[in-house]
């Protein structure tokens, strides 16, 4: 009974002391802003990080990137949420965040908010816009209609054509396809004959459009959520001997894509500039702290990229 | 009803599922999915990657193993051999390929026969470890365009026709039916999937077979890496995929019982090829890709109630047929 | 035999039992008496446990008729037999482990606290237990968990468990297996009580001498059929065993002693898990026994020196090789094999067959190249199927379909196969019916004439006695007395084994 009594006084004092101790290493640093992106394997994501570094240094706070373990769109939301805990228990000032999942992450941020921490809202849509300050990104939407339109033009006008989604329910994938089909009313000559998701996967994407070639060999062109199934996909067409009859369009301008941009293998892609979003996100949550307007959506211009452009377009 | 048969029963309950398989989409798409064209895609093209890294897992789990970090093994040996294959170098590029695949496969080898760690929680934890240096090394550069004569290996035709791919894997195919069905060593593994204390007690050096299962395993991550740099043109971690449970259920649907001794790398070519075949069919049909994972489940369900049933008919056949002496019930 | 009508609880007439290809019972009939032991006697496959399933209900009849207390009965599950008090003991334990003996023995039927369905009384349980318990003599405490007791203590707790709830008929399948003299004299103590409390126990044994002191009728099946029922008291063992085995055998055991060769085992101060300090010897063409009591440490001592086990310190010598460390790979390079206490788990893969069993510890030896091939594995399998003469048509079967005694043929035929000289046997005749032990026992005899040297291991007191040139006994981990044949008496063999050696 003494060691439960004495290990209950212990576990006091420990909950006691560690937001004291956590204060105290605040008040001896400068502010700190943190980033939770979607992971920090593919490029993407590590030129956002990159812009978001760079932000932090020239306006003297604080930048720290956070990201969930794995790729995989499951546990993404889980650990994002624990990341946003330990945010709010350690006390920084302010959050950027890219929900995995728009929609499972509302809770979470509520939390955020809960605890008077500002949020800017970076590259993806929280489903619930009451709760961020503002968001900054580009209008995948846009992205996805502008894309769309110079592959089309590239085919003439007219013929079939695939889509490729990304993972299903990201918010990304569904605002690109809704691009495509806002473009699609423009162009009534072009003819979707099949759409499938390969989960962002290149390895995936080469067995799907493998598969989805056999049913429709005569499609003229494809278009894919991102650059990494563009890839899979070019290859997919380049196994069947079809390379350059076949159109493939990208999204991101990665610089595997840019590459086989040179090669012919992709027709087009599309630059979302992730060194903007990333460092234009840190610039409005040092805006919000030190008191200053903020507009509701800071729109990060993207640029189509194709065979003409595809060595000047970071410029 | 003698040991063979009881195999062959087995083996040929799964062929079943198989042609199965293949006579329900070929009725309803017989246009795109009964072709030679779609055929030999999904046999020589899509379907090798998937069997080489089945076979390792079969081999796992006849040995009353499993190998969770097949995969990420693959990736990492990938991702630290493209850099030499893409320079040309590849010997080097070989031995790195093959040293950490064999490397780690030695590594899980040890945790489960020395450390006795159970070979799930083992290779589990690998499977992190491999992972995760992989995503270090590679830093979010993606290692892409490899010369077309370093792609040749996987997708030239030194027989007109087949893919090398392909050629490999039969050749790694016949090698391991070899290996399993008629050498002391597939005896000795057997025995140990089936009961390693009784192996151990017949002199068979348990720790060694099942260090050397893993390390046949990590050899044969190695071999799919270098074939999937080929195929894929790319160094990716997210080739990674669903491939360590897509031969997982290669393996379960191919008839390869759990819990050891039970089936042969036979039954791992028909599971993966059911496997291969449903997703192409599914593609084909247009249902949507996410829909494949929950199919893929219930087929695994399936074939083992299907295991109960069918092939106990098809064995009481076979007793028939050869008119097994009757047993007395004790 | 004569029956007292009136005393009768059970009687079974004309019950006949098939299965898929084969006749189990052919119109067997069986009569039990309160207060009386019913021996049931047979060779495995005689059919004694098809009879007793049915009794219990986990069989149904198809032909025949069972009265049971003065009503005719047909049990369809076991519940309804338990109900009509009717209660069985197996021979392979089924208690939980982690749970306490008072949990074990009330499970399935736990006392309900007063007022409270659905509520478990724990303290009634364990008070209830420990009254149980005493009445029959045994001093357990009823909170102990049952994975702390030894095999003997879990097999009184089967006992305990069975009569808990009210018991008109005990049947118990080979419940002394696995227990050593002393503990069967507890048994049989209990035995005696329930007999003394009007109860009716019929009793599967394949020991002769226990059915002698126990038993009041003796009752023998043969291939599933009933040969006769006899008084306990007037029964001759030899006939009782021709009976059984339908043919005469001599006797029990065959010896032909010889004059024993070199030494080819002898052991330095071993010590090691649970044994410590054995210094024993073993000669060419020399049969030599280690005994003692279960928990001796006799097993643990064979699993040291074939390498299962690690060694603590000692050493011993083979064939004139000093060995400090040994692996089971390298033990049968030396010459030296070890015949598994449970051949199940240790001695057999039941899922391949025999050919394949009797090939497994010489494989490199069979094959050459490592390449396997079917010619010289056929002719080992036909070579000690014919020889050891196992009961199978072919050795193409599934060894887990053989009975018992001819699964430790194959596991002997295992360790023959691989020309091993120095032999340790854990147990080879436990559970095995007595015309399978008569020929091993030969065998060992004409094994020991071609020069091999044998340890065995057993429990079998009467086996000790019957075939041993030497007798070590071991106690508590260590060799407290040796005994040359001509000194050796069961008395003799227990003083040593429970530490009293010393007063002789």
């Amino acid at each position: 009974m003494k060691r439960r009594i004495f290990m209950l006084l212990l576990l006091v004092l420990l909950v006691g002391v560690l937001p004291a101790w956590n204060k105290m290493e605040k008040a001896a640093g400068e502010q700190e802003i943190v980033v939770i992106i979607k992971n920090n394997t593919v490029p993407f994501w590590i030129s956002v990080a990159d812009g978001a570094r760079a932000a932090g240094e020239e306006f003297g706070y604080k930048v720290t990137i956070k990201t969930p373990v794995e790729t995989a769109e499951g546990s993404g939301n889980e650990q994002q949420a624990q990341l946003v805990d330990e945010a709010i228990a350690k006390g920084v000032d302010s959050v950027v965040m890219t929900p995995v999942d728009s929609k499972a992450i509302i809770p979470v941020v509520a939390r955020l908010k809960e605890a008077n921490i500002p949020i800017i809202n970076l590259n993806t849509r929280i489903a619930d816009d009451t709760l961020y300050e503002t968001f900054v990104g580009l209008e995948n939407i846009n992205q996805g209609y502008d894309t769309a339109k110079a592959l089309f033009d590239g085919m003439g006008g007219k013929g079939k054509i695939f889509i490729i989604e990304g993972s299903t329910g990201a918010q990304t994938s569904i605002d690109r396809v809704k691009g495509v089909e806002k473009a699609l009313t423009e162009y009534p000559e072009i003819e979707v004959i099949a759409q499938q998701s390969a989960n962002y996967n290149r390895a995936e994407a080469l067995n799907v459009v493998q598969n989805l070639l056999q049913a429709h060999p005569d499609v003229d062109a494809i278009f894919c959520c991102n650059d990494e199934m563009a890839l899979g996909a070019a290859e997919a067409v380049d196994a069947a001997g079809k390379t350059g009859q076949i159109k493939i369009s990208g999204q991101d301008a990665n610089d595997d894509a840019c590459e086989a941009i040179r090669e012919g293998k992709i027709f087009v892609t599309s630059y979302g500039n992730p060194y903007m979003q990333g460092y234009t996100a840190v610039q409005a949550a040092v805006d919000v702290l030190e008191g200053k307007e903020v507009e509701l959506f800071y729109e990060v211009k993207t640029k189509v990229v194709n065979i003409d452009n595809v060595d000047t377009f970071k410029d | 009803m003698s040991f063979k048969k009881q195999n062959s029963a087995s083996l040929i309950s799964h062929i079943l599922i198989l042609l199965a398989v293949i006579a329900v989409m070929a009725f309803l798409r017989p246009e795109s999915f009964w072709t030679v064209n779609n055929l030999s895609t999904v046999i020589l093209q899509q379907a090798p990657y998937t069997i080489l890294m089945a076979f390792g897992m079969s081999l796992a789990i006849l040995a009353k193993g499993i190998d969770i970090s097949m995969a990420s093994v693959m990736v990492l040996s990938c991702y630290l051999s493209a850099p030499f294959f893409k320079e040309g170098n590849w010997l080097l590029g070989v031995l790195i390929a093959f040293g950490v695949g064999i490397g780690f496969g030695i590594c899980n080898g040890l945790l489960i026969s020395k450390i006795r760690i159970e070979p799930f929680i083992a290779t589990f934890s690998v499977d992190f470890v491999a992972l995760g240096i992989a995503y270090v090394v590679c830093n979010g550069k993606y290692i892409y365009g490899f010369s077309n004569s370093f792609r040749w290996i996987t997708n030239g035709e030194l027989i007109p026709g087949i893919p090398n791919v392909a050629l490999i894997t039969i050749v790694v195919f016949l090698l391991l039916l070899f290996l399993t069905r008629y050498t002391i060593y597939g005896r000795e593994l057997y025995s140990v999937g089936y009961n390693a204390v009784a192996a151990q007690h017949s002199g068979i050096r348990v720790d060694r077979m099942i260090i050397s299962v893993y390390a046949i395993n990590g050899s044969l991550a190695a071999l799919t890496g270098i074939l999937f740099l080929g195929r894929l043109n790319a160094a990716d971690p997210s080739i990674r995929g669903t491939l360590t449970m897509d031969s997982i259920a290669s393996a379960l649907v191919g008839g390869i019982a759990f819990g050891g001794g039970k089936g042969s790398v036979v039954n791992t070519v028909i599971g993966a090829l059911i496997i291969m075949f449903i997703r192409n069919g599914m593609n084909i049909l247009g249902i949507s890709t996410n829909w494949q994972q929950s199919v893929v489940g219930l087929i695994i369900l399936l074939s083992t109630f299907y295991n109960l049933g069918i092939e106990n008919v098809i064995k009481k056949i076979i007793a028939l047929r050869s008119m097994d002496q009757k047993q007395p019930v004790q | 035999m004569t029956v007292d009508e009136s005393n009768v609880i059970l009687k079974m007439t004309g019950i006949t039992k098939r299965f898929p290809g084969t006749l189990a019972l052919d119109k067997v009939q069986l009569t039990c008496e309160r207060g009386k032991v019913h021996v049931l006697l047979g060779e495995n496959g005689a059919g004694k446990s098809t009879l007793m399933k049915i009794i219990s209900g986990e069989y149904q009849r198809d032909e025949g008729t069972v009265w049971f207390n003065g009503r005719e009965v047909n049990f369809t599950n076991v519940r309804q037999a338990m109900a009509a008090g009717i209660s069985m003991i197996h021979q392979e334990l089924s208690l939980l482990p982690e749970r306490t003996i008072a949990q074990n023995i009330y499970l399935g039927h736990e006392p309900e606290k007063e007022g409270f369905k659905g509520i478990v009384d724990q303290k009634k349980m364990v008070t209830d237990s420990k009254a149980l318990m005493d009445s029959l003599g045994l001093d357990m405490d009823p909170q102990t968990s049952v994975k702390k007791l030894s095999i003997a203590q879990q097999q009184m707790v089967e006992v305990v468990k069975a009569l808990s709830q009210e018991v008109r008929l005990v049947i118990m399948d080979e419940p002394t297996s696995s227990l050593t003299s002393r503990e069967i004299n507890k048994l049989f103590e209990i035995v005696e009580r329930l007999k003394q409390n009007g109860t009716a126990i019929i009793y599967i044994s394949h020991r002769m001498d226990e059915i002698k002191r126990i038993g009041d009728s003796i009752t023998v099946m043969r291939d599933g059929q009933y040969i006769d029922t006899v008084s306990a008291a007037e029964a001759d063992l030899d006939t009782l065993i021709t009976m059984m085995v339908g043919r005469k055998i001599q006797k029990m055991y065959e010896r032909n002693y010889r004059e024993p060769g070199k030494v080819i085992f002898e052991t330095d101060n071993l010590c090691g898990l649970r044994f410590r300090d054995v210094n024993i010897k073993v000669r060419e063409g020399e049969i030599v026994s280690l005994s003692g009591l279960i928990g001796a440490g006799r097993t643990e001592f064979a699993k040291a020196v074939f390498g299962i086990d690690p060694i603590d310190a000692g050493c011993f010598k083979l064939y004139g090789r000093q060995i400090n460390r040994i692996d089971p790979t390298n033990a049968i390079k030396y010459s030296m094999c070890l015949l598994p206490e449970d051949r199940k788990k240790e001695g057999l893969v039941l899922q391949t067959p025999i050919k394949e069993n009797l090939t497994a510890a010489c494989l490199k030896k069979t094959f050459k190249m490592g390449i396997l091939r079917n010619k010289p594995e056929n002719e080992i399998g036909e070579k000690y199927v014919r020889e050891l003469r196992v009961a199978t048509p072919n050795a193409d079967k599934i060894v887990g379909e053989l009975s018992g005694g001819n699964q430790q043929k194959v596991v002997i035929g295992k360790w023959l196969e691989t020309g091993c000289k120095f032999l340790i046997f854990d147990e080879p005749t436990r559970g095995i019916d007595v015309g399978a032990k008569c020929e091993i026992y030969i065998l060992l005899d004409s094994l020991v004439h071609q020069g091999y040297g044998i340890l065995l291991i057993t429990s079998e007191l009467n086996e000790v006695i019957g075939i041993s040139d030497r007798v070590y006994v071991m106690k508590d981990g260590e060799i407290t007395g040796e005994l040359t044949r001509d000194e050796l008496s069961q008395d003799r063999i227990m003083r040593y084994a429970v530490g009293e050696g010393e007063v002789v």
